[in-house]
């Protein structure tokens, strides 16, 4: 399990990575992420689902509500260019940490 | 029961329905997780119950999710069409609030009137007093520069000021813009001016340079301000001043007629100077209309107010700098002017008020009392409400059992302070433009207040939020911290635990009260010591004339006389100026040092004032050696022939016997070498604030002013009246070119104290406030003590205990809390007070009784004030007061 600050930190560019890759609902998102994580990011609706709100009113990803083949319609987000954009510089940021921690600890200890 | 996923969910969207975090698509978004998650875990071979389980477990608990959706509530609604609709149901529950606040207060009549006339009081007190203060720190600031204007005093207090030092100053320093100088011809003895038949006595009377315009920013109503003062005979004239005599506001090119000699031409009219400006006047002459002063700059007599404008306020410090430098290097090529009495210091215009008259203090003391005031009145309501919290405690109790958060309770009672500050905020408002003006005829100031001013209003909001906030805050933490299984299982549902804050309050507002009774008492024995003092002078039964007018001048002798055969006349004298404004400085040689010294810069300066050979049994001054001067008419002064009486402190500061001094011969500067006749006991020449300097009287008709006429004091009633009409007719034979317009010496000379006696008058006023208002919280407190006692009372009367010993029982408390607050504001007051008296040259001694007769009244109506309560309380009767159970 990874700490709750990373958690928290990290939240924003892995929904936008997931988004660019094409629009998903909440719950298809948090499966995403735990699968990807292997089990190790664990969100929870409270905290998906106001980030998603936040992130909408920001202009970052869009939504809208579409029928699902079972049971009730779903509310799918999809990311805009504003998103495109910002994801960008979130992950040249996070290249950037990873570089310098890698520089700090060596390669063996990236390795391992 | 089977579980039933549709039934599960259905109760769970119920429970998040009238949840206003929630957006209804917020629900269904939240709905199709669930529903996605048990879907998944029932591919996974779970039960759907336990998926809904999981789900649920996934998704926290409804507190901690009601929370995060807060936070992103407001931007979704903004960015939906919504946020009206918001908007609208938050007022409504603001609404609400009130509603309720509104009924709860009226439930408790007494308790809500209690707190609402406490805080009228303390808000409209505050309010008050903020305008005096304000006021206060207005002085003076009508001028476009003010900060950039500065006085010139001569040494240090001087503030007369020689000739040359304007047109010097502007001509060497470029730091000077504009400089002017003022030669207040009116402003200690009055002139006459004349328009026709209009003829009046002028106070507010100046010369000054061209300059004035250009340093005071006076509002012009008619005229060429640049152009009004720069020829002879020309005079501007305020608003009021031109209306009196001309019927218009601008007169201008018209004439009036000044001391019966000279006409001046009226070039300008300005608007009156506003009440807060340090100096006053209506009528200004060019300086030029003066040869004598205006043409010849000496640095070695001091007649003249000098004020310069300046580039900007920051150039003071280096002009300063220049101007000591350039009094050095004067000194220094002429050695008459050396002195140490012989420099210059620069006063900010700003500073005269607050820091040169001294009203800092008062401002200091007014704000000081103000806030006291405000918090006295908080402290009552927090008291109260905290007091009252036990009859509150089981109401807290049902609303969170019915689901309310601490938050809604909190906003409830916050709304409540809320409400009653309202209402007290409008009745403070009522009750402040009802006594401004009983209040501006109590201090002499001329505050306007009207109702569009937005800054007054402001003013009001602003204190309305503090004091809802000092007020309200605490007793909406306490009551709403209650748990209810607490005061619900109690059946007395009591509050606890804030009596003794409830006490440190009350102590607080003892030492508040013992603070400001101690205060208005030295206050005014200190007033009352400055004014049944011995001045050294009779000032009783003498009627002042103004004699400033060539002509009566020169019939002075025949005038006297004339005066002198009433019968109702005792005596009759003439004076430059009388006793209380006597402000004429000279320099002083004697014999030791060098009596044909030309220049006084190296001798003393002394106070000098010309007299007639009356003036000793007219003020009947106490001559304790030499004598009087001979009765000679026939006498004129002249260099070598001047006659001198002198006051007991010259002689001190020249280490001269005063009868070892008659005989002696001094010069005051310049030519005016004389004889020492008599040394008369000290009197008060000026002002009580001031110290009695050397004081030398000569006689010199050339500069006679005033005319003093001392009745006959045994006269019969209505006698007086008239005197005063025999005088008028003889007044109007011998000076028919004068208004027969007379003042009374103890008038004149009382006047000198008006502003300490409006002082005193009105933190007196404000103090009996304070106490009242502190009391009126302690009827609340006390009634709601015996109410949460009356068991007990019942229980100790039915053991046998008296009602004295009730009555003990009750106030033993009090005392104790006064004996504490007494303990504590003694010191504080002392050394207030101490610092306070230290201003007065002549000041009180502060002893024990004063502190104890303060303590001691204080505790007389604490006492009295709860009396009522404990007595009723004290004969009740148990049958009754233990009943209820």
């Amino acid at each position: 399990m990874l700490s709750k600050q990373l958690v928290a930190a990290s939240l924003q560019p892995i929904v936008l990575t997931i988004l660019s890759r094409g629009e998903a609902y909440g719950y298809e998102i948090m499966q995403r992420a735990l699968d990807l994580s292997n089990g190790q990011l664990v969100w929870t609706a409270g905290t998906l689902y106001p980030l998603m709100h936040r992130l909408e009113a920001k202009g970052l990803i869009s939504s809208a509500w579409h029928p699902s083949e079972s049971g009730p319609r779903r509310k799918y987000y999809r990311i805009t260019s504003k998103g495109q954009t910002v994801l960008e510089a979130d992950k040249k940021e996070w290249i950037n940490v990873h570089a310098i921690l890698m520089n700090l600890w060596g390669p063996e200890l990236a390795i391992a | 029961m089977m579980f039933n996923l549709e039934t599960a969910i259905s109760t769970w969207k119920n429970a998040l329905k009238h949840n206003r975090a929630f957006l209804p698509e917020d629900i269904e978004e939240l709905e199709g997780h669930i529903r996605d998650h048990v879907h998944s875990a029932c591919e996974a071979g779970l039960s759907e119950e336990e998926g809904y389980r999981r789900a649920l477990k996934e998704i926290g608990d409804l507190m901690g999710l009601e929370t995060e959706y807060k936070k992103v509530f407001w931007s979704k609604v903004l960015t939906r069409t919504g946020a009206v609709k918001e908007i609208i149901l938050e007022v409504k529950m603001l609404i609400n609030y009130l509603k309720i606040a509104f009924r709860n207060l009226l439930r408790y009549k007494g308790y809500t009137s209690i707190n609402i006339i406490g805080l009228a009081a303390g808000i409209a007190c505050f309010i008050v007093i903020g305008l005096f203060v304000k006021d206060e720190l207005s002085y003076d600031r009508h001028n476009e520069h003010a900060d950039s204007i500065v006085r010139v005093l001569y040494g240090e207090k001087q503030i007369y000021t020689p000739t040359a030092v304007a047109p010097e100053f502007s001509r060497r320093f470029p730091e000077v813009v504009s400089a002017t100088r003022i030669f207040p011809i009116g402003m200690f003895n009055s002139i006459t001016v004349r328009k026709d038949e209009k003829l009046f006595e002028e106070s507010g009377f100046i010369s000054a340079d061209s300059t004035l315009f250009d340093v005071f920013t006076l509002q012009i109503v008619a005229g060429q301000p640049e152009n009004a003062l720069n020829r002879p005979q020309t005079i501007a004239i305020s608003r009021t001043a031109a209306l009196k005599y001309f019927n218009r506001i601008d007169p201008i090119g018209e004439t009036l007629n000044v001391s019966g000699s000279t006409d001046f031409e009226v070039t300008a009219v300005f608007e009156d100077l506003p009440s807060t400006s340090h100096v006053h006047f209506s009528f200004v002459t060019s300086f030029v209309s003066y040869p004598r002063w205006s043409e010849r700059e000496i640095w070695d007599r001091s007649n003249f107010f000098t004020y310069l404008r300046l580039q900007d306020a920051r150039s003071m410090e280096p002009l300063q700098n220049k101007i000591d430098a350039m009094v050095a290097q004067l000194s220094a090529s002429d050695p008459n002017l050396a002195s140490e009495q012989f420099f210059f210091t620069l006063q900010r215009l700003t500073d005269i008020r607050l820091k040169f008259e001294g009203r800092e203090r008062y401002v200091f003391m007014f704000s000081a009392i103000g806030l006291l005031i405000l918090l006295v009145a908080c402290a009552n309501y927090i008291n109260l409400a905290t007091a009252r919290a036990s009859r509150r405690a089981r109401e807290v109790g049902i609303r969170k059992v019915s689901g309310a958060h601490r938050g809604h309770l909190m906003r409830q009672f916050f709304g409540e302070s809320m409400l009653m500050v309202l209402i007290a905020s409008i009745l403070a408002v009522v009750l402040v433009f009802i006594s401004i003006g009983p209040l501006n005829a109590v201090s002499g100031k001329e505050i306007a207040l009207s109702l569009w001013n937005l800054k007054f209003w402001g003013l009001i909001v602003g204190l309305g939020v503090i004091m809802a906030g000092l007020s309200g805050v605490y007793p909406a933490i306490m009551l709403s911290s209650y748990q209810p299984a607490t005061v619900l299982k109690s059946a007395s549902g009591r509050g606890t635990g804030s009596s003794k804050f409830r006490n440190v309050l009350v102590v607080f507002q003892f030492v508040v009260t013992v603070f400001l009774l101690v205060g208005t008492f030295v206050v005014k024995g200190q007033l009352s010591l400055m004014q049944d003092r011995d001045f050294g002078f009779e000032k009783d039964h003498v009627v002042v004339l103004s004699m400033n007018d060539a002509a009566m001048r020169s019939n002075y002798e025949s005038i006297k006389s004339v005066l002198q055969s009433q019968p109702y006349v005792q005596a009759v004298s003439a004076i430059q100026s009388i006793p209380g404004y006597q402000f004429s400085g000279y320099g002083m040689e004697t014999e030791e040092s060098d009596l044909t010294e030309q220049v006084p810069g190296g001798g003393q300066l002394v106070n000098g004032i010309t007299i007639d050979d009356d003036v000793v049994n007219v003020l009947g001054l106490h001559l304790i050696a030499g004598s009087n001067f001979p009765d000679d008419p026939s006498y004129t002064p002249s260099d070598g022939q001047y006659r001198y009486l002198v006051n007991e402190q010259l002689v001190r500061s020249l280490n001269w016997d005063p009868d070892e001094a008659v005989g002696k011969k001094i010069n005051l500067t310049s030519g005016r070498v004389g004889e020492i006749f008599g040394v008369y006991q000290d009197y008060h020449y000026q002002s009580l604030h001031n110290e009695i300097n050397a004081q030398a009287l000569f006689i010199d008709p050339s500069q006679f002013r005033n005319l003093m006429i001392k009745l006959r004091p045994d006269q019969g009633s209505g006698s007086l009246t008239a005197s005063m009409a025999s005088l008028q007719k003889i007044w109007k034979d011998v000076a028919p070119q004068k208004p027969f317009s007379f003042k009374f010496l103890d008038d004149e000379f009382d006047a000198l104290y008006k502003a300490d006696v409006q002082i005193s008058e009105v933190i007196s006023v404000f103090s009996v406030l304070a106490v009242l208002i502190a009391c009126l919280g302690l009827i609340g407190l006390a009634s709601f003590t015996a109410e949460r006692k009356t068991k007990e009372i019942g229980v100790r009367k039915v053991m046998g205990a008296t009602v004295g010993q009730i009555y003990l029982l009750m106030t033993k408390e009090l005392v104790l809390l006064v004996g504490i607050a007494f303990a504590i504001a003694t010191p504080f007051a002392w050394y207030f007070l101490n610092k306070w008296l230290e201003n007065f040259s002549f000041r009180l001694e502060l002893t024990v009784w004063t502190f104890l007769t303060a303590g001691l009244v204080v505790l007389l109506i604490a006492v009295i004030t709860v009396s009522y309560q404990a007595l009723r309380a004290s004969y009740l009767d148990p049958v009754k007061s233990l009943r209820y159970e």
